[in-house]
């Protein structure tokens, strides 16, 4: 009987409460249009207009009285989900539904207005007073805010004269409100944010400003309208080819010694993400806090506990098990997982080394490695632990390796001899990209520019802590020579430094804490003039790859490191400064060398970047890593 | 010994803060940019899930007028089944008198089946008894007794004639 038509596009949504919807219905062979409706909910809305329509009329051959067809309703919803019904009547009373849909009603706009200050700039510590309603819900908590300040108010005051504001408000007659206090210094746009009764919170963009320099606790004026200090760019733009996918996929399973929070789980989150980018599938296990790979923003992978891998790891696409299982160094937490793992699998086993483990535990235990290994079995174990390597038990399990990775060419010293094995770098994320001094920023902080500005963001712990007392060390002797240099130091703190070097070192060393995200210190490390990393060619210096450094190199100021690992491969004075003992006599003349030297300073600091560019890249070690899973199944075919 | 740095130090929370106020708008640009992630999600999702709702409501509408006409012909369909059942019932009543007649009509069938084959079977024991006495006559005719006395029964013919024209 009823021939209908809804032209507003679905899916049909009434955005902030506001309803619209066009559209005709016609009933041919009756010489008048139907009467429309809309039902939503329990209410009933009536067309606001009935347009003629002529084309229906003409396409349906409607009589002149008929052609009224057209509709529009306009009007307020509720927040929430409707089914809708458009109905129709010849009559008035026998309602017929012709269409349902679903309708969505967002939430209406909160109302009101700042009354005073009356001026569009709030320049004075005051109680600034409006109103402020919900069309449609009563509210029961209301913030002014500008700025970073948040200053609650009063609500609840009586007003007479909101009605036709906000006509359907339940807050009509009490709309009023006053903030609290006198508003203290801040600056920024004013907005409202009020909490309604059930708890959603509404936004007002007012047109008042505050500009407020003074109140009781700041007698003097505050300029806070100036331009607040960023650091930008944040992220980097350089886009990048996608990489080449792989003719044979593999299953990977990285199993961690620590969490993702870890220097190493940075390598490792890196790399699985280019070989996913390459078509493999990669699973990091740890041995807990798999959540933490929440830090790793973007990370292609999944991450697992080792109690979440189950005997056979069988996470992978179709329940498979890896072919590979790449064990993260050889801590006994991380043998052990490895080892049941590939015992359950045929999984083939590739060890990364990225330390000398055995100095590292030695120093640790204050023994000779040889007397270590000489402790009776069980004296030994305990030793060890879970986080340790096990100087016996290491050696069985390289040598059951298919092939191993070291982080630095002369890890592969402590490979059993005619292991397979490839070097795979390190690399800076992205975001770590030279940028320009921010000097508003600096200035800010209250370092000119003959002030300089070190930066090194890493962990103070017993095996780094004779290196970290170098750092602070010379710190101290630039401030002591009449060098003003301030260590802008992310990271915590596991141990003292020695002698009280902590307190010399105090006024000139600004500590941060830990930064979460490693991408977000990238920017920070362009407030540094140059970088050091401290050390001096040992058993640990020879054998590690300081992972900060390429996080330096790419930040394109001049890097100050001893002649060990990376140091071995630069030109001292043409890509850093290369010191002999990075102690802290030697970091502090580099310093001042670099200081009085504007030009070789800005010289080494091209150099770094460029080093960073053509020789850190997490795309190359990647495409070296799946290269070397190739060869080592090619070889076991053979 | 460097001596403690007074002018600085004080500023040294303020500097802190100025720097991790750094980290913290990352870290607040980071959850807008998630959330905005996570909104636009939410709207397709929204959006979707309405397509879905209508395509549903559409098709339970016109699942309702299939419905609707699937009873109406479900209820001419029945009417004309109990047309057609009344005329079967007629029909099963007239087959059943048919029937009853044809079993009668069987069984008179049956009986002149057997009367005929009892008719038969005399019928045949009397062409049998022809074919010998036919065979018997065949036999005395052919008798020499029977070629030897036709004289006499010539005579006696002829007597017979002859009785006949003079009574």
């Amino acid at each position: 009987m009823f021939r209908h038509e809804l032209e507003t596009p679905g899916p049909l949504q009434a955005p902030a409460g506001r309803l619209f919807l066009k559209g005709w219905c016609c009933a041919p062979g009756f010489d008048q249009a139907p009467a429309v409706r809309l039902i939503c909910g329990t209410a009933a809305v009536a067309p606001r207009v009935r347009p003629e329509r002529v084309d229906v009329a003409a396409a349906l051959g409607l009589s002149t009285t008929a052609r009224a067809c057209g509709f529009e309703f306009v009007g307020e919803l509720a927040p929430g989900v409707y089914l809708a019904k458009l109905e129709a009547s010849l009559d008035g009373a026998a309602w017929h539904c012709v269409r349902r849909f679903s309708l969505v009603a967002t939430t209406a706009p909160l109302r009101g207005s700042i009354e005073y200050p009356t001026t569009p700039t709030v320049g004075e510590s005051v109680r600034i007073q409006g109103w402020c309603a919900h069309p449609q819900t009563r509210i029961r908590e209301l913030h002014v805010h500008y700025g970073n300040r948040r200053i609650p108010c009063e609500i609840g005051l009586p007003r007479t004269d909101i009605g036709a504001l906000a006509p359907t408000s339940p807050d009509v007659s009490r709309a009023g409100f006053i903030t609290t206090k006198n508003i203290p210094v801040g600056h920024g746009a004013l907005r409202l944010c009020a909490r309604d009764e059930h708890g959603r919170r509404h936004f007002l963009a007012t047109d008042r400003v505050v500009d407020v320099r003074t109140d009781e606790e700041n007698p003097s004026p505050l300029d806070l309208a100036a331009d607040a200090f960023r650091i930008t760019p944040r992220r980097a733009s350089a886009e990048t080819l996608p990489p080449n996918r792989a003719a044979r996929p593999h299953r990977v399973l990285f199993a961690l010694y620590g969490d993702m929070t870890s220097n190493s789980a940075l390598h490792v989150a890196a790399l699985a993400n280019e070989l996913i980018a390459r078509g493999h599938e990669c699973i990091v296990a740890v041995p807990k806090n798999a959540d933490t790979v929440r830090y790793h923003h973007g990370a292609k992978f999944r991450c697992v506990d080792f109690a979440g891998c189950g005997e056979r790891a069988a996470l992978f696409a179709g329940a498979a098990s890896p072919d590979f299982v790449h064990a993260w160094t050889t801590s006994e937490r991380v043998r052990r997982f490895a080892t049941a793992t590939c015992d359950a699998t045929g999984a083939r086993l590739v060890i990364h080394l990225e330390d000398h483990e055995g100095s590292i535990f030695a120093a640790s235990e204050g023994r000779s490695e040889e007397e270590l290994a000489a402790l009776p079995a069980a004296a030994l174990d305990r030793l060890v632990g879970d986080d340790h390597s096990h100087p016996l038990r290491r050696t069985e399990f390289l040598q059951r390796a298919d092939g191993c990775t070291v982080i630095l060419d002369r890890l592969a010293e402590l490979l059993p001899p005619g292991k397979p094995s490839r070097v795979l770098w390190p690399a800076a994320a992205p975001e770590f990209c030279a940028r320009p001094i921010p000097w508003p920023l600096r200035e800010a902080l209250g370092w000119s520019r003959d002030h300089t500005v070190l930066f090194y963001h890493g962990n103070l712990h017993p095996t780094n802590r004779g290196e970290m007392a170098e750092l602070y060390g010379a710190v101290v002797a630039l401030n002591d020579s009449g060098t003003p240099t301030t260590l802008l130091r992310a990271g915590r703190d596991f141990c003292a430094l020695p002698d009280g070097l902590a307190n010399r070192a105090a006024p000139h060393v600004l500590a941060l804490g830990r930064v979460d995200r490693q991408e977000h210190l990238a920017p920070l490390l362009s407030l540094a003039d140059c970088f050091v990393q401290p050390g001096s060619a040992d058993t640990f210096n020879n054998y590690r790859f300081p992972s900060k450094l390429p996080e330096f190199f790419a930040s394109g100021r001049p890097v100050i490191l001893p002649r060990t690992n990376l140091g071995e491969h630069l030109r001292d004075g043409v890509d850093a400064v290369v010191l002999e003992h990075a102690d802290a006599a030697g970091i502090a003349d580099a310093v001042r060398r670099l200081r009085n030297d504007p030009a070789l300073a800005a010289q080494l600091g091209s150099a770094a970047a460029e080093f960073a560019r053509t020789r850190f890249s997490w795309a190359r070690s990647a495409d070296t890593l799946a290269e070397f899973y190739d060869a080592l199944l090619a070889a076991d075919r053979r | 010994m460097t001596p403690p740095d007074s002018a600085s130090a004080p500023l040294d929370p303020l500097r802190r803060e100025l720097i991790l106020a750094q980290v913290q708008l990352m870290e607040l640009e980071d959850t807008r940019d998630d959330l905005l992630t996570q909104l636009a999600a939410a709207q397709a999702q929204l959006a979707e899930a309405q397509q879905l709702a209508d395509n549903a409501l559409r098709e339970q509408e016109f699942g309702a007028s299939r419905h609707a006409a699937l009873r109406d012909e479900h209820e001419r369909l029945a009417a004309t089944a109990a047309g057609l059942n009344a005329q079967l019932a007629d029909a099963f009543t007239a087959t059943a008198a048919q029937s009853a007649r044809a079993d009668a009509l069987e069984q008179q069938l049956a009986i002149r089946e057997r009367e005929g084959a009892e008719l038969a079977a005399s019928a045949s024991a009397a062409t049998s008894r022809v074919a010998q006495l036919d065979a018997e006559r065949r036999g005395m005719l052919a008798s020499r007794s029977w070629r030897w006395t036709a004289p006499l029964r010539a005579l006696e013919r002829a007597l017979r004639r002859h009785r006949g024209t003079s009574a």
